[in-house]
């Protein structure tokens, strides 16, 4: 066989392959962010039901920030909307996608990164093959084929989920652990991955492209956050000039771990997370002028969700 | 990165490919070479130091047996008649010696990271029974990955090159590229030096053909590996690890899934690995010839890890059985006990000596000690009644080669084998009993019926997945078994035919594929031993 014939056979085959992979990519995707319709990590891509241009802020990273920050409690007090883009063990890369995903359809004025994240390491073997999965919608959704009905032929795609509490997931148990100065300055800084720094560095430049403010926070957590890791996020919020909140050194925010935490000092429960987020919603309502919603008709089911939240947490 | 991977499958082959393409003929060789030890970097890291010194050690010891018969072979020449006799003698001696110092090297090496701990053990057990308060120092060491597959290869090497069947290889990179070549480090087979080296470092371009046909193989075995191995392996580790909790029934699947999962891990990463060898025009040796249609313990031993079990026929079992001591033995029993069992108990021995080493080999346990002598005990048994079976099949008159007799025989085998897996799989001999024990004393078919079988960990989609696949496996097993090559038989057809079965292949992988969420990424099984 000739290399041309070789050359037009492989090329051919190639092309065919990716015709099919698009039109199953297709066939496989959700066509709803309900779990029902195969979506996974439901409560963070709740956003995606979220009204058009309806969030003020955006809440990215892993488990620190749905235990932490409570949108709806923040909507009560000063009447501006978040969301909780956060997912267990969330690494940077995912939470880039979050942002790219969630400015399709919202314009928030304030990005928030929750800092754990930052120090998660992985190779860049993961990251690429979480890009390939984004990027053959058919290697992530496979699975589906348990489910496919008559619906995913249709070519409309319709998002109606929202989660009720915006992404904060409410923790009532209680674990404690033992108070101590867990914040005790350190000689060293502890070293962020260089591909979280590219991914920082990528979710700044988008943010600032599109005139939204990109802050940094660490929420309270005795077990994960420590002065050499402040050390670091400072250095790199500086030399950035990013807003970087370390609430871990705010004396205000009374946690006391041995009933404020459902995991020993891993994560807040819900008695923390409630002073966690009225110092954020304080700060973010003094500090970035965000609008209040709270007379708005078009705003009108954050109302209902706030009245069901109401009730939950009592 | 492991075979199955799309890293290695997308992204680390094709590069090897291309620069393999790029470079000229005599220069292939080391993009192979520096290409096997990147691989073995990335999986072992600084442990790739063990290679080095294997290969070193080999290339060393092979040029020093060399020299060795050179001059014993001069002298010899030069001698006189009767001198030569002696020189012969001394010469082998000495060949002898530094053959076993070559082999302590490579022992020593394997023990160090594989056996030294459960030597430890059992020794401070041991001072422990016999009330000695001294203990040893328990040392721990890396294992670098694939370590019991290449120091097999390294000796077979020593050996073939003391046997006078290679000829000493002076040349260090095709040596170290025949220990190190990339598709075989992980799991072997192991081959022969003769089998691949020369191949190997001769470079041949890539051929369109031997590319089509070794990247259907890879598609064959990712077929087996991902939808089949990967799928069970949750059902499979929740039996297990939830043991106690079980009844017989349940247990019973579970062994017979573990087998089921061991043979189409094993053997589809296998093909992945043969077929990665063919792009390069390297024909590695088979280890799997449809071991599920054994009709005996040693029908199945020829056709599962084929390339294990000759190393232990050519390296242990003939060497023992074929030594002075056991042609004593064999013809001094042969008067006493006849014909048949004269041998036979001379070749026990050899054959003891196999399985206990081949349990070994497996992993430090007793579990694998076990494993290695539950399998001679019914090859042994298979051996001993063979007369009395022949009697059996003359008296009832019944065909031993008649359809009906083979499945019979089949079934047994293949119900000796699921039992001999579960004290593989165990993490203990103990367990490994209790887990025995309970199949038999709990035994129900009542979770097969009242749907609790769809409770542990796959639902029923699931399992039309594997039952159809399974089925289409046992076909293509049954034309293989018929001498007749699937894949030749579709490279007859019209190309478009041929397409559509390859994207078939391809995307029935993809869907069905046991990987992304909600699975658990399962590393080749047999990477481990």
């Amino acid at each position: 066989m000739t290399k041309t014939k070789i050359l037009v056979r492989i090329s051919l085959f190639s092309m065919i392959l990716l015709l099919l992979i698009m039109i199953l990519s297709f066939l496989f995707m959700p066509k709803n962010n309900l779990k029902d319709f195969g979506m996974d990590q439901v409560s963070a891509n709740g956003i995606l039901g979220e009204k058009k241009n309806t969030i003020d802020v955006l809440i990215l990273g892993d488990s620190e920030t749905y235990t932490s920050f409570s949108p709806l409690q923040m909507y009560e007090a000063h009447g501006f909307t978040s969301y909780i883009c956060g997912t267990s063990g969330q690494r940077l890369y995912d939470s880039y996608d979050f942002l790219e995903k969630t400015l399709e359809n919202q314009k928030p004025k304030v990005v928030i990164l929750e800092t754990n994240a930052i120090f998660r390491d992985y190779d860049l073997k993961t990251t690429v093959l979480a890009k390939w999965k984004n990027l053959i919608p058919l290697l992530k959704y496979h699975n589906r084929w348990k489910n496919l009905t008559i619906h995913d032929f249709s070519s409309k795609i319709t998002y109606t989920y929202t989660d009720p509490n915006k992404g904060f997931r409410i923790k009532k148990g209680i674990m404690p652990v033992k108070n101590h100065d867990y914040m005790k300055k350190m000689d060293k800084s502890k070293t962020i991955p260089k591909l979280n720094i590219h991914y920082l560095d990528k979710m700044k430049d988008l943010c600032d492209e599109l005139g939204i403010t990109f802050i940094l926070i660490s929420s309270k957590s005795i077990k994960n956050w420590n002065d050499a890791k402040h050390q670091s996020v400072s250095n790199y919020a500086n030399q950035k000039e990013i807003a970087y909140y370390d609430l871990n050194l705010i004396s205000e925010i009374e946690i006391d771990w041995q009933t404020d935490t459902v995991d020993k000092g891993d994560h807040l429960n819900l008695d923390g997370a409630k002073k966690v987020s009225k110092y954020v919603g304080d700060l973010l309502k003094e500090t970035y002028d965000l609008p209040d919603h709270r007379e708005d008709k078009n705003y009108s089911s954050w109302e209902r969700d706030l009245e069901k939240y109401k009730a939950l947490v009592g | 990165m492991q075979y199955c991977d799309m890293s290695y499958l997308l992204l680390f082959l094709p590069l090897v490919m291309l620069f393999y393409s790029l470079v000229t003929k005599e220069k292939r060789w080391i993009v192979l070479l520096v290409s096997s030890y990147l691989f073995f970097y990335l999986l072992s890291g600084k442990l790739l130091v063990y290679l080095v010194l294997s290969t070193f050690s080999i290339h060393h010891f092979g040029l020093w047996l060399h020299d060795v018969e050179q001059v014993g072979k001069k002298a010899m020449e030069e001698a006189a008649k009767e001198e030569k006799k002696r020189i012969r003698e001394s010469m082998n001696k000495r060949k002898r010696n530094v053959l076993i110092l070559g082999i302590f090297v490579q022992i020593g090496m394997l023990s160090l990271v594989k056996y030294l701990p459960f030597f430890c053990f059992n020794i401070n057990q041991l001072f422990e029974f016999i009330g000695v308060n001294f203990r040893i120092k328990q040392y721990h060491f890396l294992a670098p990955i694939g370590i019991s597959f290449y120091t097999l290869m390294a000796l077979s090497y020593l050996i073939d090159v003391y046997r006078g069947k290679c000829i000493a290889d002076k040349n260090l990179g095709r040596l170290a590229l025949y220990l190190a070549f990339f598709p075989q480090i992980m799991e072997g087979p192991i081959a022969r030096y003769h089998e691949t080296a020369l191949k190997l470092y001769e470079g041949e371009k890539l051929h369109y053909q031997t590319v089509c046909f070794g990247m259907q193989r890879i598609l064959f075995g990712l077929l087996k590996k991902m939808v089949i191995a990967d799928r069970l392996n949750i059902i499979v580790e929740n039996i297990f690890s939830n043991y106690a909790t079980y009844n017989g029934g349940i247990l019973f699947l579970g062994i017979i899934f573990y087998t089921i999962e061991l043979y189409m891990d094993f053997s589809g990463v296998m093909d992945v690995v043969i077929g990665s060898a063919e792009i390069f025009n390297i024909a590695l040796p088979e280890n799997f010839r449809q071991p599920f249609f054994s009709k005996s313990i040693s029908d199945f031993w020829s056709r599962w890890h084929i390339t294990l079990g000759t190393w232990f026929k050519e390296y242990i079992f003939y060497p023992i059985s074929l030594s002075k001591g056991s042609k004593k033995m064999t013809s001094a029993l042969r008067k006493k006990m006849g014909n048949h069992f004269g041998p036979l108990c001379a070749g026990s021995i050899a054959l003891l000596c196999v399985w206990l080493l081949n349990g070994l080999w497996h992993g430090a346990g007793y579990h694998y000690i076990f494993f290695g002598i539950y399998h001679f005990t019914f090859i042994l048994l298979g051996n001993v009644l063979e007369p009395l079976f022949l009697k059996f099949y003359q008296i009832t008159k019944l065909n031993r080669e008649s359809k009906s007799i083979h499945i019979v025989r089949i079934l047994k085998t293949t119900v000796i084998v699921f039992f001999g897996e579960l004290f593989f799989k165990a993490p203990t001999l103990r367990i490994g009993f209790i887990m025995f024990k309970r199949i038999f004393a709990t035994f129900t078919f009542k979770s097969f019926t009242d749907g609790f079988i769809l409770k542990l960990g796959l639902d029923g989609r699931d399992f039309i997945i594997l039952g159809v696949t399974l089925f289409l496996l046992f076909l293509i097993s049954i034309l293989h078994e018929k001498n007749i090559s699937l894949r030749e038989e579709i490279s007859k057809k019209p190309i478009y035919i041929r397409w559509l079965c390859y994207y078939v292949l391809l995307f029935y992988i993809i869907i069905f594929g046991a990987y992304g969420a909600g699975y658990i990424p399962v590393d080749p099984m047999y990477a481990n031993f």
